[in-house]
């Protein structure tokens, strides 16, 4: 079959099954929905993540009798290093007013062994750092003679990373298994259509069409559904993201700040409408197979 | 090479249950030959013809049509070879979404023919079957006889070599049998080889020709009727 008569055709069984047709596209837009909404909460969930983690700083402690010239270089050293954004001298007078002003009333103007503090560099390095880059900082810095030891908040960072990993993990089972359920769903429902289309298909057959002769209208079909479903599912993403971010910004501002809410990225658009053709696609070409393996 | 266009030699189609539907078939038909091949119900004439059309395949024996061997044919070949052969079944098998003249050029689409050959051919053959007029009609709004006429246009449209017909009038009132019957004689004369499988003892004798009877998927007689 010629493409325009195939695509002919294809819009002729729009028009005589249009219900059929239309549970078809619903099918897969439901599942495009879920798919696409999987990506629409994770890109929104990152990116809040990454506004509520709060700024990593680490804290070099320095050795007894440095002199400004040698702190300043020091300083301009650590600045020096990749993913180190900040670096800021407290002398151990600044910490020890810092403690008394922690610790209020309770604190003596003296502070018994005040005098045991050190000066003091704080560190602070970019947000998105990996537990492993913040080792790298840490064993560069404590290797400069004029460093005693340094200390970083970094713990709960590797928590934090630990449990982001497996809520990547879970989030990334959870969209195969959806993916599986889905194809399970649009098998069910070709099913059904290929009872349908069985009568069709064995006539063209029995006149001598070929392969692709059968095939051409079950691509086109599956190439129109595809479009139609995922246009609708990403529709219904895109009212999901307003109504939504609307919603969350009016009611919950005062604990997420007021967020930018995004939308799916293009490569994500794209990736729905790739699965929502493929959906389609292998939907139709079942129905021959099914017929080939009963029939031919 | 042989002489007979379809050529049948001690075919047997036995089922897993060891059953058989068809035991020791021989016979030829000659090109532009006209036959019956009839037998009660379960004799196996439907059988016989779905063999013929490659439908079904020979468990025992082989089956020659135009020099080409069916048990041997692959399965990818099938295609090429029905576009042969035409077949008129009982039950019409027309597409009721698409009207008169788009079923009857179906064939013909397969054959990636022009739009204006295809024309020509539709118009010609629609003419012959004596529904010129009902072209852009739906297979539905047809009486069964016309659905007939329709099923064999599209039969014939290839132009085949060999034309089989399963029951053919089994759906149709005796008058209408005869116009069919005689559409059939029509393509025959043309130089089509025709092989209908029938019960209709009325029938055979309105149109006298060779007769292969079948019993219980054997041949029990093959003799040509007296006009």
């Amino acid at each position: 079959m010629s493409k325009y008569k195939g695509l002919r055709y294809s819009f002729s069984d729009f028009k005589r099954q249009p219900w059929l047709h239309f549970v078809s596209v619903m099918t897969i837009s439901v599942a495009l929905v879920i798919i696409g909404g999987f990506f629409l909460c994770y890109r929104n969930f990152e990116k809040l993540a990454d506004k509520t983690s709060p700024q990593i700083t680490g804290t070099a402690y320095l050795k007894e009798d440095l002199t400004p010239a040698q702190i300043t270089v020091l300083k301009e050293r650590i600045l020096g290093l990749e993913n180190v954004q900040k670096v800021a001298f407290k002398s151990k007078n600044n910490v020890v007013e810092e403690l008394q002003t922690f610790l209020g009333a309770a604190g003596s103007p003296s502070l018994p062994g005040s005098e045991l503090f050190p000066d003091v560099l704080e560190l602070e390095v970019r947000k998105d750092i990996s537990p492993a880059k913040i080792e790298i900082i840490k064993g560069v810095v404590s290797r400069f003679p004029e460093v005693a030891e340094v200390d970083f908040s970094d713990d709960w960072l590797a928590q934090y990373k630990k449990i982001s990993q497996f809520i990547k993990i879970v989030g990334l089972i959870v969209m195969g298994c959806m993916i599986v359920g889905c194809s399970f769903l649009i098998a069910n429902f070709m099913g059904m259509r290929h009872q349908s289309r069985r009568n069709e298909i064995e006539i063209v057959n029995l006149i001598g069409a070929d392969r692709n002769f059968i095939l051409t209208p079950f691509i086109w079909e599956g190439i129109i559904e595809g479009l139609l479903g995922s246009s609708v599912a990403i529709g219904i993403l895109l009212f999901v993201k307003v109504f939504l971010s609307s919603l969350i910004s009016a009611h919950w501002s005062t604990f997420l700040g007021v967020p930018e809410w995004s939308f799916l990225s293009i490569a994500q658009v794209i990736v729905v409408f790739v699965i929502g053709i493929t959906m389609a696609l292998l939907g139709g070409v079942t129905v021959f197979l099914r017929f080939q393996e009963d029939t031919l | 090479m042989s002489a007979s266009l379809v050529r049948l030699n001690r075919v047997g189609l036995r089922y897993a249950t060891d059953r058989y539907a068809l035991q020791g078939v021989s016979f030829d038909l000659q090109r532009g030959e006209f036959a019956y091949i009839t037998g009660n119900n379960g004799a196996g004439k439907t059988t016989l013809l779905k063999m013929l059309f490659a439908m079904e395949k020979a468990s025992e024996g082989n089956i020659l049509v135009n020099n080409r061997d069916l048990s041997t044919l692959p399965k990818g070949k099938v295609f090429q070879y029905r576009r042969e052969v035409g077949f008129v079944f009982q039950d019409f098998k027309l597409l009721p979404d698409l009207t008169v003249y788009d079923n009857v050029s179906l064939p013909l689409e397969i054959r990636k023919m022009t739009p204006s050959e295809v024309d020509y051919r539709v118009r010609g053959v629609l003419s012959l079957v004596g529904l010129a007029d009902r072209a852009r009609d739906y297979p539905l709004t047809l009486s069964g006889g016309e659905q007939q006429r329709v099923a064999i246009a599209r039969s014939i449209i290839g132009k085949p070599f060999l034309l089989l017909a399963d029951e053919p009038t089994g759906n149709l009132d005796s008058e209408t049998a005869r116009e069919i019957m005689q559409l059939f004689l029509e393509i025959n004369e043309m130089g089509t080889t025709v092989l209908i499988a029938t019960h209709d003892k009325a029938l055979m004798e309105d149109f006298p020709s060779r007769i292969i009877s079948l019993n219980k998927g054997r041949i029990i007689s093959d003799q040509r009727m007296d006009v």
